[in-house]
């Protein structure tokens, strides 16, 4: 394998192993999933182009998120769009899921798609990305007592929400 | 480690693993039964977010337009970018406000604005059509085909938002140069629709799937292409069934 296909190999195998996991990073970021997706191919695009800069690959996932982040960051820069498009997306509904956990789930997501960017995406960061505080802290420029105040406020939110309006409470609402 | 502390360090991480959090759900029921719910929950979130991705057709247009960043031309290609690094930079703050168009005529003007002399630019580097492979990938997730009149014509193709969900830009030859053409596959209008885009003529016409804004191009080449885009945009089903 010439050097020049080995690093394309290299690449592919990084893109195969993070492009999901970034992908539901940016829909659950900017709420649109065309716009996610465009996200995601700028930032392997540009992780790309940089590849040969990137000396240690255990620190691949969290160089494509800032990638990832700074991408947005500039789009968005100024003029963040309403988070409108996940009611409009295909979700895939896993033939296990009762009607009731379905019912649960949706009102999840509407949740999770309510909360505050500043408590949203350190969760975000931390289950779908799976960084740890330390890591989620220096993503985003604060203290790790920061983000486990937010990340606990963003669970204690969805909790809340949970038990107010879910199978306990309104879930006719929801249908 | 007191109960409040407890359930608030298990908010933050449910599914840390650190011994202090690990010796105290081993030493109270209490907190055994806090510990269950947490992982209960972190179970329902994760499904939650975890929203479908077509990973697949993902990486084949990734890697499509990796290979378009390596053919001759890319130096070219960043130097008109650059020179218009200045405009598209202006007009992606008006593009990306996507949730209000007003109108089509308003999505066609941000649209173009946002990135349609960038993408003119790159395919005006290119020396032939893009991989057919690449063309039909991104129209059959619209449920339709591309026959090799148009696929011959794509010079470049990406998915982009539209006013109703996801769309397809593409820059098309013409015997007049390049055509901006952006695909909104559910989108019906109900009478064509002429309007200026950047001082070039646009007009929007219906398909049998969706509606397509042509952009650029003369009366006579966009007759040309309308005739292209209804003959090939059509329902992938009956174009399968033209064929056999």
């Amino acid at each position: 394998m010439s050097n020049k296909s080995g690093v394309t190999a290299r690449f592919e195998a990084l893109a195969l192993t993070h492009n999901t996991a970034l992908y539901r990073y940016a829909l659950w970021l900017c709420g649109n999933d065309a716009l996610a997706k465009d996200l995601v191919q700028e930032t392997f695009l540009r992780a790309w182009k940089a590849f040969h800069r990137l000396q240690d690959k255990r620190a691949a996932k969290s160089w494509l998120i800032t990638i990832l982040r700074r991408e947005y960051a500039r789009t968005f820069e100024r003029k963040v769009p309403p988070f409108t498009d996940l009611e409009g997306l295909e979700l895939e509904e896993p033939s296990e899921l009762t009607p009731e956990a379905r019912a649960e789930r949706d009102l999840l997501r509407r949740s999770i798609a309510a909360l505050q960017p500043r408590y949203r995406e350190p969760l975000l960061l931390q289950v779908v990305m799976g960084l740890s505080c330390d890591e989620i802290a220096l993503q985003l420029g604060i203290g790790k007592n920061a983000v486990m105040t937010q990340l606990h406020r963003a669970r204690a939110q969805l909790k809340e929400k949970l038990q107010r309006d879910g199978i306990t409470g309104n879930i006719h609402e929801l249908f | 480690m007191n109960f409040s502390e407890y359930k608030r360090r298990l908010n933050a991480e449910p599914r840390s693993q650190d011994p202090e959090l690990l010796a105290a759900r081993n030493h109270d029921a209490r907190y055994a039964e806090a510990a269950a719910e947490a992982a209960a929950f972190e179970h329902k979130l994760e499904q939650a977010l975890a929203v479908p991705h077509d990973s697949d057709a993902f990486l084949a247009t990734l890697r499509d337009a990796m290979e378009q960043d390596r053919k001759p031309g890319k130096a070219r290609w960043l130097a008109l970018a650059a020179s218009l690094s200045m405009a598209v930079g202006l007009s992606v703050l008006l593009y990306w406000n996507h949730a209000s168009y007003r109108s089509i005529n308003h999505y066609v003007q941000e649209h173009y604005a946002h990135d349609g002399p960038e993408l003119l630019a790159r395919a005006a580097t290119l020396t032939g059509p893009m991989a057919a492979k690449q063309t039909n990938e991104i129209l059959a997730s619209f449920g339709v085909s591309a026959n090799p009149a148009l696929s011959d014509r794509v010079r470049f193709i990406k998915f982009c938002p539209s006013v109703h969900g996801r769309g397809a830009h593409m820059v098309l030859s013409t015997t007049e140069g390049l055509v901006t053409v952006m695909y909104m596959p559910k989108t019906s209008i109900s009478k064509p629709m002429l309007f200026e885009v950047d001082g070039q003529r646009a007009e929007v016409v219906s398909l049998e799937l969706g509606a397509a804004a042509i952009v650029g191009a003369s009366e006579q080449a966009g007759q040309e292409l309308e005739a292209v885009l209804r003959e090939a945009l059509v329902a992938a089903a009956a174009s399968d069934s033209v064929d056999t």
